[in-house]
């Protein structure tokens, strides 16, 4: 796998092979806009024009440069973030997704979140490879409201 | 995403939040924030969705009144409510790609359903702000003309604070670190309204020990500290243990009981009452020392709950001079020796230059030496009702002059902190 893509325009080094591995086995909960999730669910920060501010932060350039997935059952919890998220924007992201990566579809990172929301010490960060597709995930999908 | 025609546009001015900006809710966006525009009115935001393939964030704000932000804040109001009930509200659009917003504005009557809030859509809890309000109201001088010189009211604001969050500072680990904040000021009068927040560890539930029992204490405490502290300052600094039959004090006993009800460790309840009294004492203490300013005489602290037709207060007390006839300087504790005159027999006389005397409330400052003949700044409070312009005391005041006067004194380890004059100590010529 190549990851050209993540490491362009910056001098950050998300990829050290030592934090990022390749997990096929655990089940990520990832929010998305679609009930069929398409490309558009699956760009990340960086590739929506949203960069950091400081960009020699190479913490908060790596999680632009990844998509954000919450182990599960680990961190199911989350859940309760979005549904009340979901209450005050019912129509942003409303499907929640559940992820098993595919061999040769990426690395992933345990990145866990200083904030303070239920599951945030689980935050991962999924870096896509350069010939990422969304069949390259196993997905499943449910909306936040029926999870309500 | 929802279309908007062009002709909606507006100038960013009434919708752009210029400052005070804080978020309530973040999930990878700001979800639900809230902050201030140019004309100082508060605006409630949302993020309402996204496109993609324009790299555009759509978000609403919508301003609100004072009294719909307190109740929003204080979880009494939902969010979909202050959408449907709001005079208008602002689509903003920002671009990731140009950094620029536009903004439009529509009647809250045209936002489709499916992009209301929910129907509970309240405050996340670990940002409201406690339904009950603490109001300062500045009385006298300046503040009855509704202004107040800044410099004074700098300190007092913080110190007020101080105050508020010494009395819920006991239950930061029930209830997360008690946070006093400033509201904006009520209309219409010279008011420095409080709210209370907690920060928490928000997956821990809130408020799930009965938080009204909290508010209680600490209206309790408050009041304690302005009404009956300076009453009471024997029985706080005496050595009493929890156990005994019942304090000297029955207003010090009647706190204790309502701390015990809440304070966790009953055994350590009186001890640590008396920490916080003493603490919170103290920046009383300074706030007196600021009636003497030209911005106000005295400062009436209120509760507040509800708003509009429900609203009710309940005065807790109002802190004036008097404070500055206490000992309580930030350094008094049980060691110190406390000595008063025996109010039952006359008044033994002192030796007194004035130095500042508000003529109005007959209070101010004195020097005396001390035993040691060291010099004590003690306050002073002139009985009686005759007018003190042209009479021993202004003279003392004016010309530096030494006065005998009758009175009784307070000291604090040698020292003089308080004397209250009867009279003077013989009939000075004219």
């Amino acid at each position: 796998m190549t990851f050209s893509r993540v490491a362009k325009r910056t001098k950050c080094k998300c990829m050290e092979e030592t934090l990022c591995l390749e997990d096929t086995q655990t089940v990520y909960l990832h929010k998305v806009s679609n009930e069929k999730p398409v490309e558009s669910d699956f760009r990340t920060y960086w590739e929506r024009g949203k960069k950091p501010n400081d960009l020699n932060d190479c913490l908060a350039v790596c999680l632009h440069k990844g998509l954000s997935f919450y182990p599960s059952p680990l961190a199911d919890n989350v859940v309760v973030h979005w549904q009340q998220t979901h209450r005050f924007s019912p129509q942003w992201k409303t499907y929640i997704c559940r992820i098993k990566i595919k061999p040769l579809a990426g690395l992933i990172r345990h990145t866990p979140s200083r904030a303070q929301y239920p599951g945030a010490e689980h935050h991962h960060t999924f870096f896509k490879c350069d010939s990422f597709t969304v069949d390259r995930l196993d997905l499943t999908t449910a909306s936040l409201l029926s999870e309500g | 995403m929802l279309r908007i025609a062009k002709s909606k546009q507006v100038p960013p001015d009434g919708a752009a939040i210029v400052d005070n900006y804080r978020v309530l809710h973040f999930d990878e966006l700001p979800i639900l924030f809230v902050g201030t525009n140019k004309f100082s009115t508060w605006i409630i935001g949302s993020l309402v969705e996204e496109d993609d393939d324009r790299k555009v964030e759509r978000y609403f704000h919508i301003p609100v009144t004072y009294q719909t932000f307190a109740a929003f804040l204080g979880g009494r109001v939902s969010y979909r409510d202050v959408i449907t009930n709001a005079g208008m509200v602002y689509m903003v659009d920002k671009s990731a790609r140009v950094n620029l917003s536009t903004h439009y504005v529509m009647e809250p009557s045209l936002v489709p359903s499916q992009y209301l809030p929910s129907t509970d859509s309240f405050c996340p809890s670990q940002e409201q702000i406690r339904p009950l309000n603490y109001v300062a109201k500045l009385q006298g001088r300046l503040a009855d003309a509704q202004s107040a010189n800044p410099a004074d009211l700098r300190d007092v604001q913080v110190w007020l604070g101080n105050v508020i969050e010494t009395a819920y500072d006991y239950f930061r680990n029930v209830l997360g670190r008690p946070v006093a904040l400033m509201l904006p000021s009520t209309g219409g009068s010279f008011e420095l309204n409080y709210g209370i927040r907690f920060e928490q560890d928000p997956q821990r539930v809130l408020f799930s020990h009965n938080p009204e029992l909290y508010d209680a204490f600490a209206q309790k405490f408050i009041s304690f500290c302005v009404n009956d502290l300076p009453l009471n300052l024997d029985a706080i600094t005496a050595e009493e243990r929890v156990g005994a039959a019942s304090l000297s004090s029955p207003a010090l006993q009647s706190l204790l009981d309502s701390f015990t009800e809440v304070y966790p460790q009953p055994d350590g309840a009186l001890r640590a009452l008396k920490t916080s009294l003493r603490e919170a004492s103290v920046y009383l203490g300074k706030i007196s020392t600021t009636t003497a300013s030209e911005s106000y005489k005295q400062i009436a602290l209120l509760n507040r709950t509800g708003f509009g037709r429900d609203l009710s207060e309940q005065v807790l007390g109002v802190v004036d001079d008097l404070y500055n006839s206490l000992p309580l300087d930030g350094t008094l504790d049980s060691t110190d020796v406390v000595q008063s005159d025996d109010e039952t027999r006359d008044p033994p006389k002192y030796t007194i230059i004035v130095y500042s005397l508000n003529r109005d409330t007959r209070k101010g400052y004195a020097r005396i030496r001390n035993q040691d003949a060291t010099w004590s700044q003690p306050t002073i409070a002139i009985e009686g009702r005759e007018p003190l312009r042209g009479t021993e005391y202004t003279a003392s005041l004016h010309n530096d002059k030494e006065i005998d006067v009758l009175g009784y004194a307070r000291r604090v380890n040698g020292k003089y902190k308080h004397i209250t004059i009867k009279a003077l100590a013989k009939t000075y010529p004219t």
